[in-house]
Formats: structure tokens, sequence, C-alpha cells
């Protein structure tokens, strides 16, 4: 069992349980937080969370992106749906070299 | 013959609405039963027989009138009603005038499952094949007829007004209803209830006028003196029993006695003086009308023949209301009344009458639809067989229940067991979960399926919950596991255990990301195997338990013994224990798993839960093992962080930049949970420890790491209390021979360190760092709880979440954190009391300038108040410092036998 801690790459995720993690979902949004659950779908809950919109200015006759600017917000809990999620990584830690 | 499924003959004309051409009475007029319209009396229609479908016109067998009109079903051809003139002519028509030689001889009406209606009808309904059945209408038709003749020459007489239900229990006949329930007259009720409140009289309600009411009394009176009794007057068999009861046929019985609950003289339902509580109870003897008793479902009528005790049997279905039942009757009683009652008094009397009988009718009105609405439902009744309904049952509650509800369900699992236990700490989903009674789950299959089919009884549950605020619905029956597409099968791969292979040699610069992620391995890898046993602790084979099957010789299964059960588990158990210790202790590289799971909080975490399940001389193993590598902590390791942070020039020599406020922020919560998570087992491992343990533990401690940096640590110090305490409890039970010299020895290595062990005395800018960078309001909690213990009871403590939006006071908290000098003085106060007197002297030496600076702190606590802005959270850290200071220092002066209060400074 114990040699079996990540057999899958879904065991990856286990790792970072409990842990900072950065959430890539789709509609250019980025979460950081900390993972609190999954599940096989990639439903998660997350914790203390910064969402991290990137909205683009669009010119309208060319459709052509004139800007963009990010907009944050925080929250504190946060229950993501897996069908958004396009990755999950481990927030990079303070302490690494 | 078309029998449907309610076993009446389908062709035969069905019920129409009356007429709407009846006039009203004039006002102050008694409606004459000729004259009455059916609009004005639920009774009245009946009574006249141009207004109605007579009962002998449909030969016998008028299908449940519904008020209801969408229900009913009109068959009008030609525009006309249905009528039939002669067996199986059915020709649209004016009504015929009635017949008397059409009524026919009390023949069953519809099917042959009817009750017999007089004596000696069994026979008669035994002996008919279904071909006989139109014979036998006809000749129910021309009973009928002659019922209606009778009914109706008896009538003319009488005042019109519908008897009521609330007269005297007695069976005795009321007036009208010994003429008019000659055998074989059903009475023929409308299906279409009149408007309620409209009477014969001139009121609404249609109270009459007193005259109007005592001219009627009289005549009642005459007529009840007039008739005989009932059952003198009553011999032949009453076809109308057999009739459907929703026609509000004649309450009689064979026997000729009222019954309870039919039809009364005109037609209404209820004779006279039938007590309430009858109504809509069917007599033994009535038949079964348009509603098929349920015994019948499945298949087609029977044609077989209805035992009498069918009859018996039909009154328990019968109890809501005779299907159809015709507008409930509006009655008065008969009266009670003497002629000498007051007029107040009979008025009071006649509208009592009438809001009961209103709250009759309107019961009865219910129960029709209600009975309408079950006939709709069971149309389709009786299609499947009950194997086939269990079947699919069996298919829906399999996919509720599961083997294991800890695996499968394990978030629900815990919820429910946190809520059950609101006093458990809930520090995470993986709080050990202690299953109450609440929680569905742990038990066996057998009992599961219990639960699930008494729940889904109890409260029929909605397909689809929604939530308020949620957006959509929540569809509740979802299968739980997807279909796997991907067959990843696991440990088949090389690269795997080539890649664990190597992740096992970790580099041992304990900052680094290989290093990070193995001890995330560590952890999670432990997290496995302790939620495996404690799942096995849990699930103990007992007496009652579910056995698992085993094979045989022969290739059957049988289920194992709870010996075998038991036996099993406790192997399961003992296999899972030792792969437990064995990844407990496999070293990664040159790292050691102690150090490795506890770098990370989630391993700091699991420690309390690992260590419970030890046994006591792994638990003593692990303990040394800590002890041993105690610098090699995290929390001690990065000690140094705060003083980096807050004053980077006192370290000149130092490469590494300045850390972030992430990094000290950091660094603070984990030796918050290290101090929450690990110390408390460790303290209670060592306060029950004997002697050699402690001296073991003493030895490693000294022997492997250096105390100084120890001791700059809080968790550090923290451990070192806990030790020298211990060690001097048991020293002073002459236990601990040995103590003293190691006393020194911890002593002199010590000496001259002491002051290096202080925190800062405060962290400048802090407010300015935090205002960019959010704090986790958990994080601010935790401090504030840590500095509680030294903060004066009283102080305001703002709430955390308020904490984190306000960086101000939010750097206030912090601050008070690492400036909290606590340990240091608990630490000094441990030594003290071991120490011998010159030691003493030695360590107030040492820290004079630190005990000093308390003691001038807290004595100057009180003008600091004074002078406190009370708004102010920079002002009031001052304060709440400097009180603090002074209880601090005293605990060290406590035990040296001095107080701050004979300090001057």
């Amino acid at each position: 069992m114990a040699e079996s801690s990540v057999a899958r790459p879904f065991d990856l995720i286990k790792l970072n349980l409990d842990e900072m993690v950065q959430v890539k979902l789709r509609g250019n949004r980025e979460l950081v937080g900390k993972l609190h659950a999954y599940d096989q779908h990639m439903n998660m809950v997350l914790g203390n969370v910064t969402e991290s919109a990137t909205v683009f200015d669009v010119d309208l006759p060319s459709h052509e992106a004139t800007g963009a600017k990010v907009v944050k917000r925080n929250i504190e809990m946060l229950f993501v749906r897996g069908d958004g999620v396009i990755l999950v990584s481990p927030r990079a830690h303070p302490h690494d070299g | 013959m078309a029998s449907s499924f309610f076993g009446f003959d389908s062709r035969l004309p069905r019920d129409r609405a009356p007429s709407l051409t009846a006039t009203t009475a004039a006002p102050g007029r008694i409606a004459s039963p000729n004259h009455s319209a059916p609009g004005t009396a639920p009774w009245a229609g009946a009574a006249d027989p141009r207004n109605v479908i007579s009962f002998h016109e449909l030969e016998g067998l008028p299908a449940a009138p519904v008020e209801d009109d969408r229900l009913a079903h009109h068959d009008m051809p030609f525009g006309l009603p249905l009528h039939r003139t002669a067996p199986g002519n059915l020709s649209g028509g004016a009504p015929r005038t009635p017949r008397r030689e059409d009524a026919p001889a009390m023949a069953p009406w519809g099917t042959p499952t009817r009750p017999p209606a007089f004596p000696g009808q069994q026979e008669h309904i035994l002996a008919d094949s279904m071909g006989q059945v139109s014979l036998e209408q006809d000749a129910f038709s021309k009973a009928l007829g002659r019922l209606e003749a009778a009914r109706r020459a008896s009538q003319s007489h009488l005042p019109h007004y519908p008897p009521s239900p609330l007269a005297s229990a007695s069976p005795a006949p009321t007036t009208s209803s010994p003429a008019a329930q000659q055998p074989g007259a059903p009475q023929f009720v409308p299906g279409r209830t009149p408007p309620p409140g409209m009477g014969p009289g001139p009121y609404p309600g249609g109270a009459m006028s007193l005259a109007e009411l005592e001219a009627q009394l009289m005549q009642q009176r005459q007529h009840q003196q007039q008739q005989p009794p009932p059952g003198a007057a009553r011999s032949s068999p009453l076809p109308h029993t057999s009739a459907p009861p929703m026609m509000g046929a004649p309450a009689i019985s064979p026997d000729g006695q009222l019954l309870p609950g039919l039809a009364g003289p005109d037609g209404s339902p209820f004779p006279m003086g039938m007590p309430p509580h009858m109504m809509g109870m069917m007599p033994p003897g009535m038949g079964m009308g348009m509603m098929m008793p349920p015994p019948h479902f499945p298949g087609a009528p029977h044609f077989a023949v209805p035992p009498p005790h069918m009859a018996r049997d039909m009154p328990p279905h019968f109890a809501g209301m005779p299907p159809g039942m015709g507008p409930p009757p509006m009655m008065f009683p008969p009266p009670d009344v003497h002629p000498s009652m007051s007029l107040d008094e009979v008025e009071r009397v006649m509208l009592e009458q009438q809001v009961q009988a209103r709250m009759q009718q309107q019961m009865a009105m219910k129960r029709a639809r209600r009975d309408a609405r079950m006939r709709e439902l069971s149309k389709y009744n009786g299609i499947m067989t009950q194997y086939e309904k269990d079947q699919i049952a069996r298919i829906q509650i399999s996919q509720l229940v599961t083997a294991d509800p800890m695996k499968e369900d394990f978030y629900y699992q815990v919820y429910s067991s946190l809520r059950g236990n609101p006093t458990t700490e809930a520090s995470a989903k993986r709080a050990p979960p202690l299953l109450q009674r609440g929680g569905r789950g742990g038990g066996s299959l057998q009992d599961q399926i219990q639960r699930i089919v008494q729940n889904a009884k109890k409260r029929p549950k909605a397909t689809q919950i929604s939530l308020e605020g949620a957006l959509g619905t929540i569809s509740r029956k979802t299968v739980k596991n997807p279909r796997q597409i991907l067959q990843v099968s696991a440990g088949t791969a090389n690269p795997t255990s080539a890649t664990s292979t190597n992740l096992r040699v970790v580099p041992t610069a304990p900052s680094s990301k290989a290093h990070r992620k193995a001890a995330l391995k560590a952890a999670e890898a432990l997290y496995q195997l302790v939620i495996d046993i404690e799942n096995l602790n849990r699930n103990q084979p007992t007496a009652e338990s579910k056995r698992s099957l085993v094979m045989t010789e022969d290739g059957d299964e049988r289920a194992m013994t709870l010996a075998e059960e038991l036996e099993s588990w406790e192997r399961e158990l003992t296999t899972a224990m030792d792969t437990l210790w064995g990844r407990l202790r496999q070293p990664d590289g040159d790292v050691d798993p102690v150090v490795l799971v506890l770098s990370c909080s989630k391993g700091k975490k699991l420690w309390p839960r690992l260590v419970r399940l030890l046994a006591p001389h792994h638990a003593t193993m692990l303990a040394l093992a800590l002890f041993s590598h105690a610098q090699l902590l995290d929390v001690v390791q990065h000690s140094s962080l705060p003083a980096l942070y807050a004053a980077p020039q006192l370290f000149p020599g130092l490469a590494s930049s300045r850390p972030s406020i992430d990094a000290l922020l950091e660094f603070m919560d984990a030796t918050e949970q290290f101090m929450h998570h690990v110390v408390p087992p460790l303290v209670h491992f060592i306060a029950d420890a004997p002697w050699n343990v402690v001296q073991s533990c003493l030895e490693v401690l000294l022997d492997r790491n250096d105390v100084v940096r120890l001791g700059a640590s809080r968790a550090g110090l923290v451990v070192l209390t806990m030790l020298v305490s211990r060690a001097e409890i048991l020293h002073q039970t002459q236990l601990a021979d040995a103590w003293p010299d190691m006393f020194q020895r911890l002593f002199a290595e010590l000496q001259g360190h002491y002051l290096a062990f202080f925190p800062l005395t405060n962290v400048p800018n802090l407010a300015d760092e935090l205002a960019r960078h959010a704090v986790p309001a958990a994080l601010l909690l935790q401090l504030q709880q840590a500095t509680a213990a030294s903060t004066r009871a009283g102080t305001p403590t703002p709430a955390p979440e308020a904490l984190a939006k306000d960086p101000a006071a939010a750097a206030a908290v912090i601050d008070l954190y690492l400036t909290d000098d606590v340990h240091v003085w608990q630490f000094l106060a441990a030594m003290a009391v071991a120490a011998g007197v010159d030691q003493q002297y030695a360590l107030v030496a040492e820290v004079r300038d630190r005990i000093v600076g308390n003691v001038a702190a807290g004595q100057a606590a009180a003008a600091a108040a004074a002078a406190a802005v009370p708004g102010d959270v920079a002002s009031a850290t001052l304060v709440e410092k400097a009180e603090r200071s002074l209880h601090n220092v005293n605990l060290f002066l406590h035990a040296l036998g001095l107080d701050a209060s004979q300090i001057q400074a």
C-alpha cells in the first residue's frame, strides 16, 4: 500500500491535499488556494482562495484584444466544479530554493 | 359483454348531468317535489323525474356520476343523451316514462360480481352467465321503475326538503323514507352537485321562514304517524342495494331494515334521521358500484360469483364514500321541536342544521372527488407483478447500499459524524470519524437496506433538490461511480517503481522541492495506512456482524464462523500495523521519516492519530526518534525566521535575503501546528513515562542535538521544558537518581545562551506588509489563542475574520505572538526548580536585564493603560505587552520564590 502512494496520475493530486495549489480554470481564471478536498471529477474544495480572472478589453468592430487586466478577488471557501478545471499544480513553496 | 376494469358494462349509457332547466323556487314558496329544480336542492333533482335520468331509463346501470365534468364521460350521440329502449338497443331520444312492468325483478346490476341484493339472489347470480346480464338489467330496470313510481306517488304531499342525517340515530325511517323506499327503488341522484346554499326557502342556505318550517314539520309528523314502521312494509327484495351506492340507492338491506348511509326518500343519499357518522359508510349489502374493489385487480373482472362475503368486504373499501355519491344531502332533522319552542330557538336549530348539512355536503363532495381521482389513478393498476416491482426496488436499493461506506461515501460520513459531535475538534475532514448512531453506514448491508427502505417509506423524496441560492437543481438519483473508461493498472509500469526508488534518495537540503515532495508522499502513505487501520479497528467482527464467505473444498461457499472471522481480521490488522511501522521507520535517503513527515503541516496533523494507533513500545521508539532528530525539525530549523524578518540588519553575515512575509506566516503556521498537534501527545507520553524512558530521551536529545539551537526555537523550548520538569518530578520522588548529573550537563551546555532564547521585542513595519498581503483568518485565530494564555483575561479579542481585513489589527496580533516570551520564562522556571542555589544565581544573573525590563514594563502598565487611546490598536498592544511581561516574569520569579513586586525597576 505504501509503495503505491502514487500509483495513478490522480494520486499526484492527493499529495497536494492540505497544501496551497494553483488551479487553472477555463475562462481565463486562476485560483490559488489551499486544497481541502477533491474527487474523481476534479471537483475541488479550496480554502482561502484568490481568484485571478483575466479580462480582455475587446475592441468590438475588429474583435481584437486591446488590453488585458486581471481582476482578483478573495474567497474564503470555494467549491470548484471539475468540469472547468484545466490543471492543478502545487504552489511554489516559499522555502523552496 | 364489455366489462371495464370496474366490472360494469361500459356499453351502457352513463350518467349525464341533470339539465339546468329547472326553475328556482319562488321565494316564500315551499318547493313542491314536482317543481323543484335540481339546482336548488341536491335531492330535488332526484325527485323530479323529468329533470334527471331516472334509474329505470338506464335500465339499472347508471355509471358513477361524477360531479366533476372533466371526468365524466358523457356519451351523447347526436347530441342527445343515451338511452336504452330495449336491451342492447341504444338510442338517443326523450326519456321514457317509467314503466312499472319494466322494473326488473331485482336482477343484479352490471356483472355478477355484485353482492346479492335480495335473498335468493345468490342463486340468481350464480345461475347467470355473462350473457344473462342484459336480461338482469332489464329486470332490474323494471323493478326500479316500480320503485320510482311508488316513490313519486308518496312524495306529492311531502314538503320538499331533504332529510337530515342529524336526527336521532334510530333506524326508524322518518317521514318520506318509508314511502319512498319501496323495494327496488334506487334513489337516483344526479351527478351534479347543486351549488351550496340553495334551499327551498327564501333565506340563504335554503333556510325557510318559520311559518314554512312549521308547516313542513306538521306534515312530516302526520306522515310519520301514517307510515308504519318500515319493517312491515318491506318485504320484497331490493335491487337497489345492488345498485351503485353512489346512486344513492335507498338504504334498505335485504331484511328490510333501513340501512345507514343510504339514500333517502327523495333520492338523497341519506335517509332522514341518519346519524352523521353513518354518512359515507356502505352497508354490508351495498353493491359495488363502479369501483371494483382492489382485490379484484389485476386482470379481467371476475365473472365468478362474488361470494356473499364480498358484500361484507366492501364496506371497508367504501368507507370513504360511495363513489360519485350524488350531491350530498342537505337535510333537516325530523324536528325535535315542539310548537311551543320559541321562534329564535327554532331558527337557531335550523341554522345549525344548515351549517352541518353544508359541511357534510362539502365532505361528500371531497370524497367524491377523491374517489374519482382514485379511479383515474388506478386505471392502470395491475400491470406489473409484485415480483417485478420487488426486482426494481432491489436494483434501486443496491445502488444505494455500499459495502464500505467509509470508503465510498467518506465525506458524508465524516460530515454527519462531525455534525453529530459538535464538541469534537473538526480540524480537517480527516478528523477521526467516530460514527454516532445517527450516521448511516458502518453497519452491515442488511441494516443499511432496512434503513434505506424505512427512510424511503417515511418521506417520499423528490427526485430533484433545489437549494436556495444554487443555480438549477441537484439531481438526487445519480450513479455514484462513473464508468471508468481508461484502464489504468496499478503497479504494472516499471517506471513507477523506478521513480519511486529514485525519490527515495532524497537530497538532504530540507527546503528543496524534492524534499517537500518526499515529505508529502510519506505523509500521504502514512495517512492511507492510518485510515486503513482505523477502519479495521472500527470494523472488528462481532457476533452480529456480517460474515464473509469462504470456499470449501467442494467448491461451495459457506459463511465463516465468528472465530474464523476474528482470526482473519486480526491477521489483517497485524499486517497493517506492521506495514505502518515499517513505513514509519523507513528512511528516505538519509532523512529520518519522522522529520520528513513532520516537515509538512499535513504530517503534523496526522501525528496524533498515528501515535494513538501505535503500540506502547513503538510509541516510545517514535518519541526517541523524534528527540534524536529534534533539531532537524522544520520548526527548529527556521526558528530564526522572525528575527531575520524583523531585523535583518542584525545578521549581516547571512547570505540569504530577508524572508518574505509569506515565509514568515508559514513559519508561524507550522509552529502553531506543531504546538497544537504534536506537542500534546508528547506531553502525555512524557508525563507518564518512567525514568528510564525519560533518561534515554534526554540522553538522545543532548547527544544528538545542539540544545542551544533547540532553545532558540519555541518548539524546542517546550520540549526541553517538558523533559526537565518530568525529570525533576521523578527525582523528587526518588526515582531519578541520575538526574542531577544530567542536569549539570544540560545546564553547562546552556549556560551563557539564555538570552538568545528570547524572542524579538517588536516587529516593525508589519502593518504595511500585511496591507499588501492577505492573512488567513485561521492563522490569526491560532495566534490569538496562543497568546491568550498570557494576555489578561477580559481584553477584547476581535474576531479573526475582522482581523484578516484590517492589516493594523492583524499586525498587532502577529506582533503579540512573535514577542511572546512566555516559553522562555517557563523553561527558565523549570530549570530553576531543578537547579541548585548557585545555578539559580547564575540563571538570574544571566537574564537580569530581561527580568528588570519586564518588571519595569509591568509596572508601567498602569500608566500605559491610562495613556492608551481606547480605539488605537497600537496603544492597546502596548498595554497588553506590558501586562504580559509582568505575568511572564513572575513565572520565573515564583519558581525562585520571589515576586516581581520585590524588585525595584
